[in-house]
Formats: structure tokens, C-alpha cells, sequence
């Protein structure tokens, strides 16, 4: 790590806090465990021993799905705004944040991933039926 | 009030009835086995992932939404890491540190863009703004701890075997007829190399010993020795049946055993070592005049 010359440069207070945070990713577990990150550096070629590093990499991977999954949470939460408010407090039992595919690849898209899905897919015989009745 | 509750929810397809938050919870409770290592992996990743949508915010989730969150999650890191490693190739390490690892996650952060991205490769890389947002993430988010434990049952058939190792087992090579003798092993070679049946040694150890007395030793010996072998088979070599037309002098050559009760009419043909060897012996004189 002291191999890049730039690092002597920094402000103090930038580097204190960059060593005190990857002082403290040594105590830190992140939802994505360490064994599935390191799974994922084998598979990618990625070598080091350092668990800081392993944690920083799962620290990002948690943050963009957080972010992902934060942007689709406001693309639910103002498409059930639209709703007309008549119908709204009828619904108001069965208002629940669902994450769905709409709401994803809305959210993805701003990420740059295209994410295209089927609009209808009949992937079960008792598709299209009634909602109340179906079994998923 | 029913049925405009039941047309509601064919038209705002988000509302799902209350069966499919159900059925996700018996479903995360059964014992699913997994197939092959990245379908366990990507089981132990959807699990992470709807553990981080859960804190967002979201009570339940569709699960092919889940499953493609998932998907381009693990891809996300793979290609944080993947970039990580060949910076660290591209400037001749095999161990990769926090610069290129940042580097990576510039790469993949410039799709959006971050505070100070127009320098990227100029700047302080330590002071990246990047870093800081991580930082800050994971300063102030909410900390949930991986629900269940990961069970690293079959560790032996995931890791890949290294090439080095000379000791084979049956089951690699099965293309080898199993009525041919093992392979020795690789830590045996002083063994071995005293229990020679033909007096054969290594180079290094026949300058070392003494050459004439294993030698002879193995000459009284090898009648019997020949037996031993050929009862340490593990499997009886199939019957080989096969005509030898035209020149004479060699069926005499073969051996004595050809005409005699075991192999009469010309098909079986057998042979002893000792005939063998002394075949060999004379090709090689011949080579050698």
C-alpha cells in the first residue's frame, strides 16, 4: 500500500480518517459475507490477504444495492402517490412497499443497466387470473 | 367493496396479496440444495440482498426482482474486483492493495459520476470522493449481520486439485485399464527403490549402494517375485486372442508355453518376463551393433 507516491500528499485529517475507517472495517460485518466475497475474488483473480480489503469491496457491493434498492423504494412509494386518493384509503390495507421488477429497472437504468423484462409472461398456468384467488 | 378491491389489484400489479409474503417466508425456512458452488453462491447472495432491500425499507419483494438484483449485485462486484486484479497485473503484482481496488470502484462509479470524477487519474486517489461516500456509508447505515451461517460443507470437492501431485487415484484415471498395476506414490521413491524386482535403482542412489548384491539378489529371486506381481493385480487382465501368421522363428522365440496346455491352437499367446526381458535385452543389443 505504500507503494504509490501520492499518498504522502494527503491532509492529515483525510488520512486519519481513511486509517481510522480501515481500522474499523476490521470489526466491521457487512450484510454480504466474507466467504461469499471471497468466493467472488477467486473467481475474479483478485489476491490479497487483507480482510480490510475484502470488507471494502462487500462495503461497496452493499452500497450500490442500498442505493439500487433505495431509488426503487421512491419509485414505489410515488408511483402509489399517483393513485387517486378515493381509492388510496380503500387500499390503505393492503399498501405495501413491494419491490418489483418495474420499480428495478427504473432504478437500474440510472445505474446504466438496461434491464428489460416481459410485460406479461404466462409463466405459470394460473397467471392472469384472478388475483385474490391465485396461488403464487 | 370486494370486487373493487379484486380490480385494484389487477391493475396496480405492485399489490400482491398477502399469500406471496407467506410463501416467502416457508420458502427462505425449507432446505434447498444447492447444485453446483454458484448456485449455492448466488442462493447465499439473494439471501444478503434481500436482507439489504429489507433495511431500505421494503417489506417484501417479487422474487424475480430479487433474483435479478441479485444477479447484477454479484456482477457489480465481480467487476469491482475483476478491474481490482489487473490493475494490480498491469503493474506487475499478483496482490492487489486498497489503490487498485479504489480504482476499481472509480471505474464503476463513473457510470454516474462522482465529486471530483473529471480527475480521476490525476488526483489524490486516497481523497477520492468515492471513498468518502463508502466511507460515510458505512459510518452511518444500519449494521445487519448476515442472517444465517454459512456451512462450508464440501470444501474438499470444491477446491481444484493442484497438477503437481503425483499420486493417483483410481477414480481420475479411468482411462487406464484397471488390470495394470498402480501408480507409485510420490513420497515412496526410498521404498521403492528397495523393493526393485529387476535390480533397477535410481542414478543418485545406484552410485551410493551396492550395485552387485541387489542385483544378484533380485536374479534368485525374481521367479518368484514375477508371481507376486502378477497376483498384486488388481483386476485380471482380459484374455487376448489374436493369430500370429508368417514367420515361425519367432512363435519359437516367444516361448516355450505357446504349444503347451494352457494355449493350444495358436490363439492365446503367452509369455513369460524372463523371455520378455531377454527379447528386449537382444533388441537392444541390436540397436546398439
Amino acid at each position: 500500500m505504500n507503494q504509490n507516491p501520492q499518498s504522502s500528499e494527503g491532509r492529515p485529517d483525510d488520512d486519519t480518517a481513511l486509517s481510522d475507517f480501515l481500522a474499523s472495517l476490521m470489526d466491521y460485518t457487512p450484510t454480504i459475507p466474507d466467504e461469499l466475497v471471497e468466493h467472488y475474488l477467486a473467481k475474479s483473480g483478485f489476491q490479497c490477504p487483507d480482510v480490510r480489503l475484502t470488507r471494502l469491496v462487500a462495503v461497496a457491493t452493499q452500497k450500490f444495492v442500498a442505493e439500487v434498492a433505495g431509488d426503487a423504494l421512491q419509485h414505489c412509494k410515488a408511483r402509489q402517490a399517483t393513485i387517486p386518493k378515493d381509492k388510496r384509503d380503500k387500499q390503505q390495507k393492503d399498501k405495501r412497499l413491494v419491490l418489483t421488477m418495474e420499480d428495478l429497472s427504473k432504478a437500474l437504468r440510472e445505474y446504466g443497466v438496461n434491464l428489460r423484462h416481459q410485460e406479461y409472461f404466462a409463466d405459470s398456468p394460473s397467471t392472469g387470473m384472478d388475483p385474490a384467488t391465485r396461488e403464487e | 367493496m370486494n370486487p373493487m378491491l379484486k380490480d385494484s389489484n389487477t391493475i396496480a400489479t405492485s399489490k400482491l396479496p398477502r399469500r406471496v409474503k407467506r410463501k416467502k417466508g416457508l420458502g427462505l425456512k425449507d432446505a434447498q440444495v444447492a447444485e453446483n458452488p454458484s448456485e449455492f453462491s448466488f442462493a447465499i447472495a439473494k439471501i444478503a440482498v434481500a436482507q439489504i432491500c429489507q433495511s431500505v425499507g421494503f417489506k417484501t419483494s417479487k422474487n424475480n426482482a430479487l433474483e435479478t438484483l441479485t444477479a447484477v449485485s454479484t456482477r457489480y462486484l465481480e467487476t469491482i474486483v475483476r478491474s481490482a486484479a489487473s490493475f494490480a497485473n498491469t503493474s506487475n503484482r499478483t496482490d492487489s492493495n486498497l489503490f487498485d481496488v479504489i480504482n476499481g470502484i472509480h471505474d464503476l462509479c463513473s457510470v454516474r459520476g462522482f465529486l471530483g470524477g473529471s480527475a480521476m487519474h490525476k488526483g489524490d486517489l486516497l481523497r477520492s470522493s468515492a471513498l468518502k461516500e463508502i466511507m460515510n456509508f458505512a459510518n452511518n447505515s444500519v449494521k445487519v449481520p448476515f442472517a444465517n451461517q454459512i456451512q462450508l460443507r464440501n470444501v474438499s470437492e470444491v477446491t481444484i486439485d493442484s497438477g503437481t501431485s503425483m499420486c493417483i487415484s483410481n477414480q481420475s484415471k479411468s482411462h487406464i485399464p484397471r488390470w495394470l498395476p498402480h501408480f507409485p506414490k510420490q513420497n515412496c521413491d526410498q521404498v521403492l527403490v528397495k523393493e526393485r524386482k529387476c535390480g533397477e535403482k535410481l542414478w543418485e542412489h545406484s552410485l551410493a549402494g551396492d550395485e552387485n548384491s541387489v542385483v544378484s539378489q533380485s536374479n534368485h529371486v525374481n521367479g518368484k517375485e514375477e508371481k507376486v506381481t502378477r497376483m498384486e493385480l488388481p483386476k485380471g487382465r482380459e484374455r487376448m486372442k489374436f493369430k500370429i501368421r508368417g514367420e515361425e522363428e519367432k512363435r519359437v522365440g516367444l516361448g516355450v508355453n505357446i504349444m503347451n496346455g494352457v494355449c493350444k491352437g495358436r490363439k492365446r499367446v503367452t509369455w513369460n518376463h524372463n523371455k520378455m526381458n531377454g527379447f528386449i535385452i537382444e533388441d537392444d543389443q541390436d540397436e546398439k551393433r
